[in-house]
């Protein structure tokens, strides 16, 4: 294959007949299809990689070889991306966790060699039955891999994840004749130098970063309120679409609630959003990325989950609500902006909650020492073990388990293996790596700080990220707030706006999901009440929905809720909070008739007494029926639903004679719902009416 | 673990990485790889050379009907296959051993040659292949009586650090194995099937993480059962071991088969258990040259085990004598007790088979002449020994009891 006939397939695909490669295209084709190398392509967004892979995929074909697998975080190819492979009569097909119902359809057009391109998630890689059912029946005629996101392999990168993990050691293993393709954008010379050093053999091949139409302005507001209202002010001044990033779900869902009442199209984004009318959270996100992308909305609210590689090219502003844990990482969010168009504004502004959750990320990164050992301990003494029988053995949180079979299991040799359904201990020995888990919690920090030191650069900002990124350009960028000596974007917040947004932040409610199902199986359920013997499906037995007024410790109620806690008594603050929130804005239907506590034994009086007053408050009547009959655990100390239920079996008696009508019931902290779950079960096997559950505050980590 | 570039090569050639069908390229059998390396070996390359973008031109001069270039090509092709199966076959705690590799076990090469296995997979301690040891193979179903006889003779193989060599199947297999686990032994087991299923059951993972033990097998490690590869596993059993003990074989299938391999090919010798199970084949191995196995209680080390008996005297028929030697409740003492006498008469079969003088006796088995004279004069007095005169010299009385 020379140059000019690949430069004939360039034409094509771009449909463009003055159409010629750019730097370091042909060479990474060369590379690839005709010495067969490994290479990785650390080249800008919108340079043009998926021509070099389609390209190479279409000459592999032509040789009678099989499908490139494209290893990717993307949803799906960009809608360019699928037109060029078109246009090079190739056929692309997706298999991830979004389309599950095409996926035996599209193995048979692999195996019946009908599909030239196939484009995978990580995680479907890191997944031994995927390639068990999918991938080992094809890979013998796989032509060649390409690693979307390279970046992703190296410990030192901002954003390791842990199936990268497990595509890196698949690397490992391969020959030195089989060709790879590693792409990514952002790569400093340490990353690239880490891949280097794990995938052996590999060449590299370095292009220029550049953001020449990028404007970038910091400001430090450490209050919520603040940011929200110049967000609320300022998004509308700015032309184009864009992006406001979040550090957690939970702002997002804040942030684009606040923005649509001030009259912006702003939908949230996040890993686990769902809506009605989609089947699965990714149908729904790849909606909202579409959406983005036709300019049907003003704003998408994203946690890091807006995909890598997503790509706008008129996109005009990225502003950051919270600041990023990284350089890294900001410069890859921010560098969405501006790819296509002359002017874009990259804004980043850090609060004071920033630190806080970016030490509970670094706290929460890896497993404890205590919980590896328990599931270690319990594997070893079976022949495997599923998730369910763990939680029974072990007392950890399914999440918990989770993320500790995972960080195991990509270990390799790793000290578990899933094979089939079950889990196994294999015979490999494990010592939890404490030198590499401080190694990296040192990174993180390091990274942070550095994030801290952009948020009060006095130098060219631009310059500041591209000497992170080891990209460094001595001229300075001249159009930042640095550079230009006054502000890109007026940082003042509008003091009216502000006051409505503290106003805001205090009515933002957690609805409670009412659990339906007590356990998977109905052996479980067994197992979990052998006392109140409930159903394995509450039907009947759920409570309605229910609201939580606010999450523990959150700049709305939360801190007040955590000091009444603290305290031994809720101020007449939070009585008046919750009733507006239940009147003005919840205001239940039926309404709810009577009113009824969650008792304590070793806080007997703490929500007695703040029921008591909300019933006042509420002029309802207040009736103190559920009593608590046994001494059991704090239930904060149970950490799965099997440890949750078995806790709260028998532990409640409920008194007769039940008042008529829908009953509101009371509690202070939420964390599981099971004893809400529980008590409404009770009092609606005793003729209870509808149970709606009401709360101060909510601990879970899932909100 | 990452492989060396001649062993991919070789795994690329030869392995599986999934379950067959119809439509992928067939992998080279033992036989079609010892041609093919043959030939390679003859063209000075090494099947590492083969791992370039192009191998073809090196490929010219190949010419076979069952073995086409395209075949080879193909086969080579397989890189992202090889790369899935190694990663999640190492993270299993799995390793491989090609026969390019130097640890590849001796036993194996010397005495199948070209029909060795050109890969290994395993987990556990890779060091016991090289250990030799008593193989210990029988029926899957096995009497109880039986079972318990082959666990004590695999405690009492352990009790000596003679390393038992098995199949890992249900029955007598897995009785030997947990036999001479149970005793601090060192076991190898060669897996017919299911070596990734195996290597992470309870049953062994504590062995294996201990270094005890050795679970091998030239299978694809998801293989299920299957007869033919059941079959073939024996051989592999033989050849790592340095002596046999079938404790029960069956009127067909594989114990008998793969026992008269053994002596057909001559690997090692053959020892055979007694048995009054009329169906058993116990017997016939024996006339096929097999040996019963030497009932004496008192006498019975398993180091006797490891030469040919070129005496009668120990093949006496023992068919109603049922043996005592392992009776559970005098495990202990057994082992603790060896007649050291006895065991020098059984050598003297072979060290005395022509007449010697005392002092190249002494030579030969390092004893205290004076423990040798003593020994000797008890010799001649139990008609073990003959003494010649002029020189004085000493022959074993081959029709003595």
């Amino acid at each position: 294959m020379t140059r000019q006939q690949a430069e004939l397939l360039l034409k094509t695909a771009l449909a463009n007949p003055a159409a010629q490669f750019r730097d370091g295209q042909w060479q990474a084709i060369d590379a690839l299809v005709n010495q067969g190398q490994k290479l990785l392509v650390v080249q800008r967004t919108g340079w043009g990689k998926s021509s070099v892979y389609f390209i190479s995929t279409k000459i592999f074909r032509d040789r009678n070889m099989g499908p490139t697998i494209i290893v990717s975080p993307l949803l799906a190819l960009m809608r360019n991306q699928i037109e060029s492979a078109q246009r090079l009569g190739l056929v692309a097909e997706t298999m991830n966790s979004t389309n599950v119902e095409d996926w035996r359809s599209v193995t048979a057009r692999v195996l019946a060699n009908q599909v030239d391109c196939l484009l995978i998630s990580p995680e479907r890689l890191a997944n031994d039955s995927f390639i068990e059912t999918v991938l080992t029946p094809i890979a013998d005629r796989i032509a060649l891999m390409v690693i979307d996101e390279a970046h992703c392999i190296s410990d030192w990168g901002h954003d390791f994840r842990p199936d990268y993990r497990r595509i890196v050691n698949i690397l490992r293993q391969l020959p030195a004749h089989t060709p790879v393709l590693g792409t990514t954008a952002t790569a400093n010379n340490r990353v690239v130098a880490d891949i280097q050093s794990q995938l052996g053999e590999i060449q590299i091949q370095r292009g220029q970063l550049n953001r020449e139409s990028l404007a970038l302005q910091t400001m430090w507001m450490p209050d919520q309120a603040s940011r929200l209202a110049w967000l609320a002010q300022v998004i509308p001044t700015l032309p184009g679409t864009g992006i406001v990033y979040t550090l957690t779900i939970r702002d997002a869902e804040q942030v684009a609630l606040w923005l649509n009442q001030n009259g912006i199209n702003a939908k949230a984004y996040h890993g686990s959003i769902e809506a009605e009318g989609f089947a699965n959270s990714n149908l729904y996100r790849q909606q909202l990325e579409e959406q983005l992308l036709r300019n049907q909305l003003k704003v998408l609210v994203a946690t890091n989950a807006l995909g890598m590689g997503y790509d706008k090219p008129d996109l005009s502003f990225v502003i950051h609500y919270q600041a990023p844990g990284s350089i890294v990482a900001y410069y890859q969010q921010v560098g969405r902006a501006g790819r296509g168009i002359a002017r874009a504004v990259g804004v980043l502004m850090s609060g004071v909650e920033d630190q806080d959750i970016h030490e509970f990320f670094r706290h929460s990164a890896f497993p404890g020492e205590v919980q590896v050992n328990e599931i270690l301990q319990a594997l070893a003494l079976s022949d495997g073990l599923t998730i369910r029988a763990l939680e029974e053995q072990t007392n950890l949180r399914q999440t918990q388990i989770e993320k500790v079979l995972k960080l195991l299991s990509v270990e390799n040799p790793a000290p578990v293996i899933k094979l089939k359904s079950l889990w196994r201990r294999t015979a490999v020995a494990y010592q939890m790596d404490q030198a590499r888990m401080r190694h990296l919690t040192a990174q993180r920090e390091q990274e942070w700080q550095q994030v801290q030191n952009y948020l009060t650069e006095p130098g060219c900002k631009m310059n500041y990220l591209r000497m992170a990124l080891d990209d460094s350009q001595p001229e300075p960028c001249g159009k930042c707030s640095s550079c230009l000596g006054y502000p890109v974007i007026n940082p003042i917040p509008d003091a009216l706006l502000a006051h409505q947004a503290g106003i805001f932040l205090k009515q933002a409610e957690i609805v409670f999901k009412p659990r339906k199902q007590v356990a998977p199986s109905k052996a479980d359920t067994t197992r979990a009440f052998p006392v109140y013997q409930f159903p394995r499906l509450l039907g009947e037995l759920a409570a309605e929905e229910g609201r939580i007024l606010s999450r523990w410790n959150d700049a709305g109620w939360g801190k007040t809720v955590a000091a009444g806690k603290h305290g031994g008594h809720f101020s007449d603050e939070l009585v008046q909070a919750m009733t507006d929130m239940i009147r003005v804005r919840w205001q239940p239907n039926p309404a709810p008739a009577w009113i009824c506590a969650v008792p304590s034994l070793r806080h007997p009086n703490l929500v007695s007494d703040f029921a008591s007053r909300l019933a006042r408050q509420l002029q309802l009547p207040f009736f103190n029926l559920v009593e608590k009959v046994k001494n059991n655990q704090p239930q904060k100390g149970q950490q799965n639903s099997f440890h949750q239920c078995r806790n709260l079996d028998g532990a409640f008696a409920v008194y007769q004679p039940i008042p008529n009508g829908p009953v509101l019931l009371i509690d202070d902290i939420v964390d599981s719902g099971w004893t809400l779950t529980v008590i409404a079960a009770l009092l609606r096997q005793h003729g209870c009416g509808p149970v709606y559950p009401a709360a101060l505050a909510s601990t879970s980590v899932h909100d | 673990m990452n492989l060396s570039s001649a062993a991919q090569a070789i795994m690329l050639l030869t392995c599986y990485f999934g379950k067959a069908s119809n439509d992928s390229v067939k992998p080279l059998s033992n036989g079609e790889w010892g041609r093919f390396a043959l030939w390679l070996k003859d063209n000075m390359l090494s099947p590492a050379d083969l791992l370039v973008a192009n191998p073809q031109p090196l490929l010219a001069s190949w010419n076979d009907n069952r073995i086409t270039t395209e075949r080879i090509l193909l086969l080579l092709g397989r890189g992202h296959s090889l790369a899935l199966a190694m990663e999640k076959w190492h993270r299993a705690g799995l390793w491989v051993v090609t026969r390019s590799d130097s640890d590849y076990p001796k036993r194996l090469k010397t005495r199948l040659k070209n029909d060795s296995p050109p890969v290994l997979f395993g987990c556990g301690n890779k060091e016991l292949l090289h250990s030799g040891g008593l193989a210990v193979v029988g029926s899957r179903n096995a009497v109880q009586s039986d079972l318990l006889f082959t666990q004590q003779l695999a405690a009492k193989a352990a009790a000596e650090a003679v390393t038992v060599v098995s199949g890992g199947a249900r029955g007598v297999d897995e009785a030997a194995m947990l036999g001479a686990l149970s005793q601090g032994g060192t076991v190898i087991g060669v897996m017919a099937d299911s070596l990734l299923q195996a290597a992470t059951s309870a049953k062994w993972r504590q062995a294996l993480m201990d270094g005890k033990l050795v679970l091998v097998s030239p299978f694809y490690p998801e293989a299920g059962f299957y007869a033919g590869n059941a079959m073939a596993r024996n051989k592999y059993i033989y050849c790592l071991a340095d002596s046999a003990f079938v404790v029960h074989s069956g009127p067909k299938g594989g114990t008998l088969h793969g026992a008269e391999e053994n002596l057909k090919q001559q690997w090692v010798p053959l020892w055979v258990k007694p048995t009054t199970d009329p169906e058993a084949t116990n017997a016939l191995l024996v006339t096929q040259g097999g040996h019963w196995y030497p009932a004496d209680s008192q006498a019975f080390t398993i180091d006797m085990l490891f030469s040919a008996p070129a005496s009668a005297a120990m093949e006496h028929s023992v068919q109603e004598e049922q043996q005592q030697l392992f009776a559970p409740a005098d495990t202990s003492e057994q082992l603790a007790v060896t007649d050291f006498y006895k065991f020098f008469v059984i050598s003297l079969s072979k060290l005395a088979a022509k007449p010697v003088t005392a002092e190249e006796l002494s030579a030969r088995t390092l004893l205290h002449p004076s423990q040798l004279n003593h020994w000797l004069q008890r010799a001649v007095e139990d008609k073990q020994l003959i003494l010649l005169q002029h020189p004085v010299r000493y022959q074993y009385m081959k029709n003595s009891k």
